[in-house]
């Protein structure tokens, strides 16, 4: 039988490599992928949150240091946020799901509970434990 | 004070507050127009209901209470979502959901699983009922 706890991890890594692998994709699109062929300026602020992302996710979809990766994911999250679709608006834009930053706002509460709570089972920091070293 | 455990249970509440409201949200503005940009759909339909579980969900899960089962069901309904309305079964890029527009209902689909599994935790009205 399945116990209630083993399917919890199971379901948290579920979200921890989805959240992870939508993530790197996002990155990937600002260097070509699904854009139409539209890229980021290299060097530009998009074009740095491409590679925080696209590193970023897939560090947090292998579980490999988890914490740290998604903690600067969940603040590059709260930065385009307020940034991109906010933008500080008192009125229709208030909120997320009219001013386009809905996946941001998921996405960076999502990161900050994997900062907190780590990588959990079928991750690559879970074989690090395994070998003694520390988080 | 604040350790380890406790952080991780307040991020924990802090996205089933936040990914429950907004859910909420979504419904609010099928049924009841709120900050609406576009007319709601008409009673009975399928959107209609679903407008109904979003509203009535999201609430639930964003207050803690029957956390549970409203978590599933929400995961259930951005499940058909995805499949029916973003996906479609076909092949090619669209299976992305970078590309087919489904990624919210994806990343909610998987919120809500792991809540419907984890339970609602702490800031929530299950917990104050004893963790029904």
């Amino acid at each position: 039988m399945v116990d209630r706890a083993r399917l919890e991890s199971s379901l948290y890594a579920a979200l921890r490599i989805v959240a992870g692998v939508l993530f790197a994709f996002h990155g990937a699109q600002k260097f070509g992928l699904f854009s139409g062929g539209w890229t980021a300026d290299v060097g530009s602020q998009l074009w740095v949150g491409g590679w925080i992302e696209l590193v970023g996710g897939a560090l947090i979809a292998l579980g490999l240091f988890a914490r740290p990766a998604a903690f600067l994911c969940a603040g590059q999250m709260a930065v385009a946020y307020i940034q991109f679709h906010w933008k500080l608006h008192i009125d229709r834009d208030l909120l997320p799901t009219n001013n386009g930053g809905e996946p941001a706002v998921l996405f960076c509460f999502i990161f900050l509970l994997i900062a907190a709570r780590g990588a959990g089972i079928l991750s690559l920091d879970r074989l690090r434990y395994r070998n003694g070293s520390a988080t | 004070m604040l350790d380890r455990g406790r952080i991780e249970s307040l991020t924990h509440a802090l996205l089933r507050i936040i990914a429950g409201a907004m859910f909420a949200a979504h419904g609010a503005q099928k049924l009841l127009g709120f900050l609406a940009t576009h007319a709601g759909p008409a009673p009975w339909t399928q959107m209609w209901i679903g407008g109904w579980i979003e509203l009535v969900g999201g609430l639930l899960i964003a207050a803690g209470l029957f956390t549970r089962p409203a978590a599933f069901l929400c995961a259930g309904q951005m499940a058909v979502a995805y499949f029916q309305f973003h996906w479609k079964l076909q092949m090619g890029s669209a299976l992305f959901p970078l590309a087919n527009g489904g990624e919210l209902a994806v990343v909610y689909c998987f919120v809500f699983l792991m809540f419907a599994a984890r339970g609602p935790g702490i800031l929530s009205l299950d917990h104050l009922r004893g963790r029904a």
